[in-house]
């Protein structure tokens, strides 16, 4: 049994304004050096235990039950302290490169931050490193890296997100859909590039709505829809012999298996199930 | 066989005859050949599916069919007519038929209009004659058709999920009983379940209102649930 480096326990997420809870009862262990996948469809409130779990949820959404990593509660640390372990141990490579990449910025600008001021890099060094990090996701230093994101398409600012997250000195990387908008070829090179940040030894969270994903990731999954883990396990044995029927209609709604929507009852049914708790 | 293949063209929605697009970008090396001499027909009622890395042109593609952009070489017709040729008068005649849908759902409605608003123009384009409650009937009909409920009209679109948006993206497009439409990524950036939701529905319209539908994507075990045929187009010169 691996160590524990992250324990979620019954994570609930409520908005004030709205009177409503948004996340409940989401409990989850990643171990170091495995990979654990949230699965779920928008609005399932996925990316709010991505900002939960790295303490950086939007200010009007409260959280509660406990969030601990290595042990320590991050929503209690100073914001001192959080800073220290921010970017070094752990960090949120967050979703939609669009709002998520400096605008008024070049791509290289922002990607070299990383190898200056965290990893404290001597230019030359920097330089070269950057260089092959860019050249490594198809991308070129002197060609796209003197672009702003806006200049890019979609697939390249998403690489360049995926490099800054490739950049980062940090044991426990939270990744927010990296493949969200990339074609086949870019898709299964993010996720390589994600094994191999694996196979050093790195421990990763990967909120992905694309099953492949997490097959490919291996390790341990949950699903969620509508707030709750709906079911949790091993990857293979959850996506090949799924007990819940929403996680076997996700199973089957994907274009490989059929593309069959989930039936209405299924849906229906879980609604009714928690309203009445 | 050749022969065949004139008699039958007028059955064709959509033609396109020996289509040459190449892009020249800035700077030295940066042209790029997208096609040479490329032939596609789509049948009402058929989706042709076409499949290719991102860069290869398959928007450019679907947009040239649509007269959004012009090919280097080659001819394009609609219903038989030839676009490129045809006048202003006519192409602007045949235009309305010929719809598209967009990749990214939000950004294909004005963020400070009700989706309701939207749609309300093109019901009162296409039916001057309607009256006071004629336009709610008619907008009410096109939300039904795709399964949206009427209520959802008067939201604005960031107060819609994105499979939401896009059918009324797709609600949009056939309010103008169009023959060919080409869905341009249209599920790339929604979830697995609302994919197969929006997959489905297409399928279904294609079928009922004869529409030919080109769908574009990088998924091919997308397409090939969904196509007939699939088109697939390859890099011809990697230089970008």
């Amino acid at each position: 049994m691996r160590t524990p480096l992250l324990q979620v326990n019954d994570l609930t997420i409520r908005s004030v304004a709205q009177r409503k809870r948004l996340v409940a009862d989401v409990s989850f262990t990643v171990s170091r050096g495995e990979a654990f996948t949230l699965i779920g469809e928008t609005g399932s409130g996925k990316t709010l235990v991505a900002q939960a779990v790295c303490s950086c949820l939007p200010e009007e959404l409260v959280a509660g039950g406990a969030v601990d990593f290595k042990g320590v509660n991050l929503a209690r640390l100073p914001a001192k302290e959080k800073r220290r372990i921010y970017g070094k141990e752990l960090f949120l490579l967050p979703q939609e490169p669009n709002s998520a990449l400096d605008p008024v910025m070049l791509v290289a600008g922002q990607v070299s931050e990383i190898f200056r001021y965290v990893r404290r890099y001597d230019p030359q060094e920097l330089r070269h490193t950057l260089a092959a990090l860019f050249s490594d996701l198809g991308l070129s230093l002197s060609g796209n890296g003197r672009l702003y994101p806006c200049q890019l398409s979609g697939g390249m600012q998403q690489r360049i997100l995926l490099a800054i997250g490739l950049a980062v000195p940090a044991e426990f990387i939270v990744v927010d859909e990296p493949t969200k908008g990339l074609d086949a070829i870019s898709r299964a090179s993010a996720v390589k590039k994600l094994k191999n940040l694996l196979s050093k030894g790195k421990t990763l969270l990967c909120i992905t709505h694309d099953l492949s994903v997490a097959r490919a990731l291996g390790g341990r999954m949950a699903v969620m829809y509508g707030g709750y883990i709906v079911e949790s396990g091993d990857v293979w044995q959850l996506l090949d012999a799924p007990k819940h029927p929403y996680t076997r209609g996700l199973v089957n709604a994907a274009p490989e298996n059929g593309l069959i929507p989930i039936a209405e009852e299924v849906l229906a049914a879980m609604k009714t199930a928690w309203q009445n708790g | 066989m050749a022969e065949q293949r004139v008699e039958k063209m007028a059955d064709y929605c959509i033609r396109a005859e020996n289509l040459t697009k190449s892009f020249s970008g800035k700077g030295r090396n940066n042209s790029k050949v997208l096609y040479r001499d490329l032939s596609l027909a789509v049948r009402p009622g058929e989706i042709v599916g076409l499949f290719g890395p991102s860069g290869c042109g398959k928007s450019t593609l679907g947009d040239i069919l649509l007269s959004l952009q012009l090919p280097d070489r080659g001819n394009v017709f609609w219903n038989g007519v030839n676009v490129l040729q045809a006048g202003r008068k006519k192409r602007k005649a045949l235009r309305p038929l010929f719809q598209k849908i967009h990749q990214d759902p939000g950004s294909s409605f004005p963020p400070h209009q009700l989706v309701g608003e939207a749609l309300y123009d093109i019901v009162r384009l296409r039916n001057p004659a309607l009256a006071g409650e004629g336009y709610r009937q008619q907008m009410a009909a096109a939300a039904q058709e795709v399964h949206l409920d009427e209520k959802l009209l008067d939201r604005y679109p960031i107060q819609l999920s994105g499979g939401e948006i896009q059918r009324f993206a797709l609600a949009r497009a056939l309010l103008n009983n169009p023959v060919f439409l080409v869905a341009d990524e249209p599920t790339s950036r929604l979830d697995y379940s609302v994919q197969a939701n929006i997959i489905r529905l297409l399928m279904r319209l294609a079928e009922k209102r004869r529409i030919g539908i080109l769908l574009i994507s990088h998924d091919r075990s997308l397409l090939q649930v969904a196509c007939e045929r699939i088109m697939t187009l390859k890099e011809e010169d990697n230089k970008i």
